[in-house]
């Protein structure tokens, strides 16, 4: 089947190209981008269309072996990599388009073109795969590419800093999903094969150890806050990064490998998930930044999918998210484009300098409140049938993790704070008086069909009719029976509950529309004193350790050499040296001495000879 | 004249031609070397294609008699001029091509005394060759100390600023470690027997060609029995015979089964520390690895591609060229200090890299942080970390070649190291930047390229070795981290952000063609190597299979 290799390196190519036309092409890699990507959408659909029937097909490769031990590279298709296909490329289509005006005066576009794609390329890899490793290898990469992306602006010192912190943060959830790669490895007969490893359990550690994976690409609790610094990226990156890449690859991996996932597990990671949801939808509550607060509203829904525990309603979510949430960020973009375009020399993201936008800008208006309130959840939008969905997950009573009622509560609430704060989002936005004296308001207008049209798309997308010809329930709608699930049954109680709770929210937001939420301290703060200070100073300490004991030692060592070669020097000299020389010296005092008694003098020596013999007589004789 | 020893004299030959060449060729003698290394690696480059991956035994032998003394009761000693390379040594002698070809290039900016550098840097091509295919562990050992010389030199004489330092210590500091070497050497020397000679001094077959298992087995059952004469007996430095414990003599030193012990510690068991010493001194292995970041800054840049690039390898294969097939049981019984070494490495490394202000300092400790992954993965005595840690050796020997020279690009513009002299050099040198960023990326284990299959199989056999804690490879996961921190730190300290110098703005230029020639390729083989690993894989995992059997 060559197409499913076409699916994988087109976006390769996407990459490649620009990067080797490079600046001088600047205006044809967009287009170059467009292209292929559009093209890929394609192939997907195609490819979609050909295997619906498929359950599942599987394609094995070697990539090299070691002894008999073969690692392969393959690619594992069902309905959930089908379905990821199709979106990513869509997804990746808009936000290129959209890009193609919103980053028009960018000097290196042939740049930014070619990290979309890699970014694209890497994710369908990480969609495409059949086992872990390699499934690890391209994991790495979209946490590449989400560093060169977020860190675009590289003169921008916020940007580099969020890029950095973001792939450093990706890095520490990726050791400890190497580990329990490794773990699975040791534990699955080595082997990483998805298809053995769905029929094995997994001891809850191995879980979470994977889970760490997730914990850090979909910036779950604690891990989560790099999500909200990448916004120092361009914006229709966060809209691929929130919809279709990076934040998706972590859900996805949770949906591959839960069915050999033990209930304990399934209960700590809905407990990350709950933290996770209720700590994202609070702080995009006092967040005055337009894309912040959508950034936390990422991070709260995304421990929404987590509490979906990995089933088809996580998938269903995902995929009703990925449209409202690009069509948001998107849609956010054209807010700032336009006000750019309007007026310098002021934060164009500030939500506190908008207001009254909705009638400079009705259409991008429009779609901002239809994606908003399929976010809310509010009844015939997409987010509605999703989140309904996961909570009759905790609806059932036959759910068997413990303190069930206390995460639908979770959930609940979560649902209360997303409608509190969009709510207010798109008061402050869109409603009220323009604030902002810097700008005159008649400047600001909307931008051309390369902006409107992927909005409009994604709006359209973000509705309940798409998903379910019956708006209110999906549950004949395609997607059930796509994905082939049977879990869910018509539950009018879920609607009505979840439909309350979303206006709670609504209302509670619209009477606290003029007050202004901020100054909530972030984890931060706390991480740099608890974690990244320790760690440098520990590296400075070791630095002196290393020169001022270890390297001393050696030196210490060769001084001492020296000290003893100086000592052995002066014994030689002194000693050795001095015992022969000593000899002859005193030899010579002898001599001296000896000398005088040889005088020459004949009488001398006769009257010595003739003492001496007196003196040997006399010995003989006493 | 075959072609492994075409290897080892193409270099020397050249060496003193160019050492007694008259003055005035002297412009041409860059030419010369890199002709000459140009040819080394080409002719690495042929060995590695007519390598038979299917056979793990030694391949292109060549055997001369050299030293053949009668010592009267002490038996017959024997030295032989014999060379021969396997799945080990293989890939080292492909690298030591690349990397002293790329060193060539790189020695054009030397621009005094160069009848003495070409001379020195020949004779060095030339040793280190001689170290990976000699079979004789006499003629190993002569390599090994002959790489000092040439090494002392280059760096004492055309190093920094410190160079007489740094020379004499990384002199002084190998040689310690040569002689533990040699202790161990010698006693090797007196307790193995070569059957074969044996057999023709016995009279028991004409010549060595006449030999069969037989006669070995027959040899070697005589000299358990101690009914070998002692006259007879034919010592050997042969490495092929020394990890067959039939060749042992009975009652000697280092058999066995000798009762021998110093302080609790069996002769063999003091023997494999003794190793370990010595071949991690050149690793080098935290705590004797100060003389490495000494060294690679004084060093001039060819000398410290050459130095990461190759003479560090030559700790690792000693280990599993001399060591383990040798000791396999001490080795066996201390793994897990072997791997706790590795460990210490790696994160004490990283640690010590994060600290540093000096850009090449910084990637000296790296090295030492990416040397632990070898010992992990020979210590976890399994077929994937084996097989991983040459292949880490491998990846290493390409990507610390390739730092080294971009900080030598730095350096030549600036002559200023210091990271915190440079601010957003991204602007103003965009393909330096590139290729810096390709090269850390590199380093820190992105997947595509050959550091990520290095990391990943080293780590993979210490975690699935059962004679190791879970824990212990657990941490060395952490090094994975640490490595990204020190590598994308620097990158934004350095690259990203306004542009801003300490001194001259004026001398900053991309880099020239010269540059590219070097770095270009090496980029590539490492992204050609992540993804085909089986280039490595399969020429190494015979023969390291052959060697895990003893275990």
């Amino acid at each position: 089947m060559p197409i499913i290799w076409f699916i994988l390196f087109t976006p390769l190519l996407g990459f490649i190209l620009p990067m080797i036309l490079g600046k001088k092409n600047n205006t044809l890699a967009g287009w170059i981008t467009v292209g292929l990507t559009g093209l890929n959408l394609a192939f997907s659909a195609y490819f979609l269309l050909q295997n619906l029937h498929n359950p599942q097909n599987h394609l094995v490769f070697d990539w090299f072996s070691i002894n008999d031990k073969a690692y392969k590279f393959g690619f594992l298709f069902d309905s959930l990599t089908l379905m990821m296909l199709v979106l990513v490329n869509f997804i990746a289509l808009l936000v290129e388009i959209f890009s193609l005006e919103y980053m028009h005066d960018e000097p290196d576009q042939y740049r930014y073109f070619g990290f979309l794609s890699l970014f694209v390329f890497s994710m369908l890899g990480i969609v495409l795969t059949d086992n872990l490793f390699v499934m690890y290898a391209f994991w790495e990469l979209v946490g590449l590419s989400s560093y060169l992306l977020i860190g675009f602006w590289y003169k921008k010192p916020e940007a580099v800093q969020a890029s950095k912190k973001a792939f450093l943060m990706n890095r520490i959830g990726d050791a400890g999903f190497l580990i329990g790669i490794f773990a699975v490895y040791f534990y699955n007969n080595q082997s990483l094969d998805l298809t053995t490893l769905s029929q094995s359990q997994l001891p809850t550690i191995y879980c979470i150890l994977l889970f760490c994976g997730c914990i850090g690409k979909s910036a779950q609790f604690p891990l989560h806050t790099w999500l909200p610094d990448a916004m120092e990226g361009p914006t229709p990156v966060s809209a691929l990064i929130h919809a279709a890449t990076m934040v998706v690859a972590g859900i996805y991996l949770f949906i591959r490998v839960q069915p050999m996932f033990s209930v304990d597990a399934l209960t700590i990671i809905a407990g990350i998930g709950a933290i996770t949801m209720l700590l994202g939808s609070v702080y995009a509550i006092f967040q005055t930044d337009i894309k912040k607060t959508l950034a936390y509203s990422t991070v709260s829904q995304l421990g929404l999918m987590v509490l979906g525990l990995g089933t088809d309603f996580s998938t269903f979510h995902l995929l009703t998210h990925a449209f409202f949430k690009a069509g948001l960020f998107l849609s956010a973009g054209a807010i700032i484009h336009a006000l750019h375009h309007a007026g310098h020399d002021f934060d164009a993201q500030d939500m506190r300098l908008m207001g009254g936008l909705r009638k400079r800008i009705p259409f991008t208006f429009i779609c901002y409140l239809v994606c908003s309130m399929a976010l809310m959840g509010l009844p015939l939008f997409s987010g509605f049938l999703s989140k309904d969905g996961i909570l009759s997950l905790w609806f059932d009573e036959h759910n068997p993790i413990i303190f069930r009622q206390l995460f639908l509560g979770a959930i609940l609430l979560g649902i209360i704070l997303t409608a509190f704060y969009m709510t207010r989002q798109v008061w402050m936005v869109f409603f009220g008086e323009f604030r902002n004296e810097n700008v005159n308001p008649d400047n600001i207008h909307e931008g051309s069909w390369k902006i409107k049209m992927p909005i409009g798309i994604l709006t359209i997308f973000s509705t309940g009719f798409v998903f379910s010809l019956n708006p209110l329930s999906a549950e004949h709608g395609w997607f059930i029976s796509f994905m082939n699930s049977d879990k869910i049954e018509e539950n009018h109680l879920v609607a009505i509950v979840s439909t309350i709770f979303a206006l709670i929210g609504v209302t509670t937001g619209y009477l606290t529309r003029n007050k202004t939420f901020s100054g909530l301290p972030t984890f931060d703060a706390f991480y740099q004193k608890l974690f990244v200070n320790p760690t440098v100073k520990l590296s400075s300490y070791l630095q002196i350790f290393d020169q001022q004991f270890v390297d001393a030692i050696v030196n210490f060592l060769a001084n001492l050499q020296v000290h003893i070669a100086k000592l052995i020097g002066w014994f030689d000299a002194k000693i050795i040296d001095g015992v022969p020389n000593g000899l002859a010296y005193s030899s010579g005092i002898v001599g001296r001495i000896t000398r005088s008694a040889q005088g020459g003098k004949v009488q001398l020596y006769i009257g010595i000879a003739f003492l001496g013999l007196i003196g040997l007589v006399l010995f003989i004789v006493l | 004249m075959s072609i492994l020893s075409l290897l080892i004299f193409l270099p020397i030959v050249a060496s003193l031609v160019l050492a007694f060449t008259p003055e005035r060729f002297v412009p041409y003698f860059k030419w010369v070397t890199l002709i000459v290394t140009g040819v080394e690696l080409g002719l690495c480059t042929f060995v590695y294609l007519q390598f038979d991956k299917q056979v793990a035994d030694y391949q292109f032998l060549e055997q001369y008699d050299w030293i053949t003394l009668p010592l009267g009761n002490l038996g017959v000693g024997s030295i032989d001029y014999l060379l021969g390379v396997d799945g080990i040594s293989m890939p080292m002698v492909l690298l030591t091509g690349i990397v002293m070809f790329i060193g060539a290039i790189s020695s054009f900016e030397i621009g005094t005394k160069e009848r003495g550098y070409y001379s020195l840097y020949l004779l060095l091509t030339g040793s280190i060759i001689g170290c990976f295919i000699a079979l004789d562990m006499f003629l190993f050992y002569l390599f090994f100390e002959f790489m000092l010389l040439p090494m002392y030199f280059l760096i004492g004489l055309w190093g920094g600023p410190r160079r007489e330092y740094a020379s004499i210590k990384f002199f002084i500091y190998t040689l310690v470690g040569s002689i533990f070497i040699l202790i161990v050497m010698i006693g090797l020397y007196l307790s193995v027997i070569d059957p074969v000679e044996t057999a023709v001094q016995m009279g028991l077959i004409n010549s060595a060609s006449d030999v069969t298992p037989q006669i070995i087995t027959q040899i070697q059952s005589l000299l358990a029995e101690g009914e070998l004469p002692a006259q007879q007996i034919v010592h050997t430095f042969d490495l092929r015979f020394m990890p067959d414990q039939g060749n042992y003599v009975s009652g000697s030193w280092l058999n066995v089964f000798s009762e021998n012990h110093i302080g609790g510690l069996s002769f063999r068991a003091l023997s494999f520390i003794f190793l370990m010493i010595g071949f991690g001194i050149k690793l080098p292995a935290v705590p004797v690895h100060t003389w490495l970041p000494d060294a690679h800054v004084e060093a001039p840049t060819p000398v410290s591609v050459v130095l990461a690039g190759i003479l560090l390898k030559i700790g690792g294969y000693g280990f599993l060229r001399i060591a383990y097939p040798i000791f396999p049981e001490i080795a066996h019984e201390y793994a897990v200090w072997i791997v706790g070494f590795g460990v210490l490495s790696i994160i004490y490394g990283a640690f010590n890299a994060l600290a540093m202000n000096d850009l090449k300092k910084m990637i000296a400790y790296s090295s030492v942080s990416h040397m632990g992954f070898i010992l992990v993965g020979i210590g976890s005595l399994t077929s994937e970390g084996f097989n991983g840690a040459v292949y880490q050796m491998f990846s290493h020997g390409i990507l610390s070649a390739m730092l080294f020279l971009l900080v030598g690009v730095l350096y030549s513009r600036t002559h200023d190291r210091r990271i915190d002299s440079y601010q957003g050099l991204a602007s103003k040198l965009p393909l330096f930047t590139a290729m810096t960023a390709i090269a850390f990326f590199a380093s820190l284990g992105l997947p595509a390229f050959s550091g990520f299959i290095g990391e990943i199989f080293t780590l993979m056999g210490g975690f699935n070795s059962t004679l190791i804690p879970r824990w212990l490879a657990a941490l060395a996961a952490f090094g994975l981290v640490l490595g990204a921190a020190y590598f994308l730190w620097t990158l934004q300290r350095m690259f990203f952000g306004n542009f801003w110098v300490r001194y001259t703005e004026e001398s900053l230029s991309d880099l020239s063609f010269r540059e590219k020639i070097m770095l270009y390729p090496l980029a590539l083989m490492a992204l050609i190597f992540g993804i085909f690993p089986n280039l490595i894989f399969d020429v190494t995992h015979q023969s390291l299979s052959e060697l895990l059997k003893l275990f």
